[in-house]
């Protein structure tokens, strides 16, 4: 029986130490993410964006929208998108080969027209059937793509290559964003002089139950149902904390697909979206860092703590599900693919910190959770578990994740403030004492179909089916 | 026994969240309250001092009372400094008045001398809106500061006072202007008429590229005609980002000759500024300078092709049919459409 003890011995402090590293860490977090948020809320404190508005001197800006049979909604999304803050922008609406009605829609609502073009398409991608433009000079921003499918990364390689602008916005055409969304995501390019800003995210927040009106955010809300009430709590989470510790550390590793803004140059330079991986967003940031570290340019990613943008998250266990199954596929596709910064010195933070935490904390926890708990079985059936022990080590850990949910509970009423009826913190408060029972474990176990169907090469996007917001008029 | 800390530390932190939301809320109120107030005076006073030259200013004691409070003080002057970025005209002035009646100045003074950079450069921000000019002085040293903040808002000072006289502090930055301080800039300019600016030449020459940067644009803006040589002469600088600017000034200032010298520029250059010329070039080209287009057409990299064959296509020239039929490779590059090729 001694191997038995000698392995449980093994794992059980493996595990621990492995604990304690990760705790660690959502400490440091928690405690960078402070001096990050306050130095943007402080130099934005004086800062008057009005010059910006209305300026000839901004540097043009492409808004890159791939939209794949979202014909619902794809005229007020577009309009939104039209009425954006911006003076010097160009829309371009990629129709992934929709099989609805979206391209009809769109044509006759903003009056679109077959036009002549020649366009270097210097990232390879599917044919383009059309690109259509207004003939009313109403809507001369507008330009509307229309392609053969090819999946949301080939949509927005498309409208890369199509992109006159030397900065790029990639968004979900159903996201709503705010209207000075463009203007904040831009400056940070702006501020910069020795250093290369590459890439800048903007924090999306949980847009379920908000009342929008004609593609615009009316009221905020906190999501009435459990699943994207939680969801809210956990886009606190990683987006004013981990986010912010990272982009300060300037070792992010992902901007949200859902919004994200790019220098295209760069974008080209490293061959655009990856068509191969369901996780195009985040390797497509990894590969820019590569690129930059490998030619030995100084650079930057910016996280904005502003919410910029808003989007509906998954209100049932099968749609949320397929997501957490897609973000586990394309975080290991990701980190498999530049397997060579692993603890790469050459690549310094990316190499030694980014990657790492990425590879043992987001990539490796769910898998050492899921054997874990098997481990506690066999244990418990062999009679070896100490329960004392564990029930001090299990409350240890669920109370820590309350602490520190609690915390980014309180960094988010503090700075932002978004969910502003008297029962909202109550409410969220209450689903984070449910969350390790129900919402972990439901991720924890849809991570482990993720990597399952990995290795049994499943390709599935995972479509994501929305409700619709509450009080929308289109 | 880690649990009871565990749980401790969560009841701090909603007790932290809860007590914040208790004090905001009732700030909130309090404030409301005073401001709304606050407001109203100010717009009394603003339409008296429209009607009459010199209207009496007499503060009502409670605002005054209320006004000893930094947090109140601080949310009084933001109303002074959005209402005079609203309005202009005679009625700022009347804005200035309150500011410096209710003491507001020595608060801002106050910040203008505080060690942290935000708070300084807020500080700056409120005098040069108020138009304290007798802080000129102070305010000017801070133009070459290390932080990019106080630098700026310093920058954007001395311009509100001085207009184009105001530009001088160029001559010795030593500290870089960002694009962002650069719009800033242009667009605090902008509310002056024109007067000639001196010492464009020596900017050029700086060896602080933003500044050169920064004087191609004023070049450009405000049509400089006589620095053209010395613009030509930026196109041998060792920034490319300010050998691009400077083919755009070019551009903008262009003579007979501009034409040549860019087409001589070409093969000099990146390929980031290789496209900027020939894209340039597209504004002032006449048929002279057809056959740089068509060489273009020659050039190994596709998006340089692309460029030119733009530009000659805008000359009546039928280049997408040209181009596919010379290099069929060249076709899975692009994408080309006519519109008749399939209709919906």
């Amino acid at each position: 029986m001694k191997w038995i003890e000698i392995m449980s011995d093994i794992l059980t402090y493996g595990i621990f130490i492995y604990s304690i590293v990760l705790l660690l860490f959502y400490i440091f977090i928690g405690i960078y993410a402070i001096g990050a948020t306050r130095r943007y809320i402080h130099k934005n404190s004086f800062a008057n964006y009005r010059v910006l508005v209305s300026s000839s001197y901004v540097p043009a800006v492409s808004i890159i929208a791939p939209a794949y049979n979202e014909g619902a909604g794809i005229i007020a999304n577009v309009r939104s998108l039209l009425s954006t803050y911006y003076s010097n922008i160009e829309v371009i609406i990629v129709n992934d080969g929709s099989k609805d009605d979206s391209l009809q829609k769109l044509i006759h609502a903003y009056q679109l027209e077959k036009v002549d073009f020649l366009v270097y398409a210097q990232i390879p991608t599917k044919a383009v059937r059309g690109i259509y433009k207004s003939t009313n000079a109403v809507y001369k921003k507008l330009i509307v793509v229309d392609k053969e499918n090819g999946g949301k990364a080939d949509a927005l390689n498309v409208g890369i290559n199509i992109a006159t602008h030397d900065y790029v916005v990639c968004i979900d055409v159903d996201c709503i964003l705010e209207q000075d969304a463009i203007l904040k995501m831009i400056k940070p390019f702006l501020e910069e002089t020795d250093t290369r800003v590459i890439a800048a995210g903007g924090v999306v927040r949980v847009a379920n139950s908000c009342i929008v009106e004609d593609g615009k955010l009316v009221k905020v809300r906190l999501p009435q149902a459990y699943l994207p009430r939680i969801q809210a709590l956990e886009y606190i989470r990683a987006f004013l904390l981990g986010r912010m510790a990272w982009a300060r550390l300037n070792g992010l590793l992902l901007i949200s697909g859902a919004f994200g803004a790019f220098d295209k140059e760069v974008v080209i330079k490293c061959g655009g979206y990856n068509t191969n991986t369901v996780g195009e967003d985040m390797e497509l940031v990894v590969r820019m860092r590569r690129y930059m570290e490998d030619h030995h340019q100084k650079y930057k990613i910016i996280y904005i703590p502003d919410p910029l943008c808003w989007t509906e998250v998954p209100s049932n266990y099968s749609i949320l599900g397929r997501q957490r199954n897609r973000w586990m596929r394309g975080t290991i596709e990701t980190l498999m693919a530049h397997k060579k910064l692993f603890f790469n010195p050459k690549y310094g933070y990316l190499g030694m910190l980014s990657y790492p935490y990425w590879f043992f904390f987001e990539m490796l926890a769910p898998i050492i959770e899921f054997f874990g708990v098997i481990a506690f079985f066999i244990l418990t059936f062999l009679g070896l578990v100490t329960w004392k022990i564990f029930i001090a080590l299990l409350l240890f850990i669920i109370f820590f994740g309350y602490v520190y949910s609690t915390f980014a509970i309180l960094m988010e009423v503090v700075t932002y403030n978004q969910y502003k009826h008297k029962k909202d913190i109550a409410n969220l408060f209450l689903a984070m004492l449910i969350e390790p029972f129900m919402f972990h474990s439901f991720g924890v176990w849809c991570s482990m179909k993720g990597f399952v169907d990995l290795i049994r090469k499943k390709k599935e996007w995972g479509a994501m089916k929305r409700q619709g917001f509450d009080g929308a008029k289109h | 026994m880690v649990t009871i800390v565990f749980t401790i530390l969560i009841l701090l932190l909603l007790g932290s969240v809860y007590l914040y939301l208790y004090k905001k809320k009732r700030n909130f109120f309090s404030n409301k309250n005073i401001q709304q107030k606050f407001e109203e005076w100010v717009s009394r006073f603003l339409l008296e001092s429209i009607a009459t030259e010199n209207p009496t200013l007499i503060i009502p004691p409670y605002l005054k009372k209320q006004f000893k409070r930094r947090a109140k003080k601080q949310a009084a002057i933001n109303i002074l400094v959005q209402t005079k970025r609203d309005l202009a005209g005679m009625g700022t002035k009347g804005i200035t008045n309150i500011y410096e009646q209710l003491g507001f100045k020595q608060f801002s003074i106050n910040k203008l001398k505080h060690s942290f950079w935000h708070i300084k450069a807020k500080g700056i921000q409120e005098l040069y809106i108020m138009d304290q000019s007798d802080m000129l002085g102070t305010m000017y040293r801070y133009t070459n500061s290390s932080n990019k903040y106080v630098r700026k808002e310093a920058q954007t000072a001395i311009i509100h006072f001085l207009g184009f006289n105001g530009l001088h502090f160029l001559n010795v930055l030593s500290k870089p202007i960002s694009d962002w301080e650069q719009i800033n800039l242009m667009e605090q300019l902008k509310q002056f008429p024109f007067t000639p600016i001196k010492h464009l030449e020596t900017w050029l020459q700086s060896r602080n590229h933003t500044v050169v940067l920064f004087t191609l644009k004023l070049i450009a803006t405000y049509q400089q005609f006589q620095t053209y040589q010395a613009v030509a002469h930026c196109l041998k600088h060792t920034h490319e980002k300010v050998r691009i600017q400077a083919v755009k000034t070019l551009i903008s200032i262009n003579d007979e000759g501009t034409a040549n010298i860019l087409v001589h520029q070409y093969p000099k250059e990146t390929l980031a500024n290789k496209i900027n010329i020939i894209e340039q070039l597209a504004f002032i080209a006449l048929h002279t300078q057809q056959q740089f287009f068509f060489n273009c057409l020659q050039e190994e990299q596709p998006i340089l092709k692309l460029a030119a064959a733009k530009v000659l296509e805008q000359q009546g020239i039928n280049i997408s049919k040209l181009l596919q039929g010379k290099d069929a490779a060249m076709k899975q590059h692009f994408y080309t459409h006519k519109k008749t090729d399939m209709p919906i």
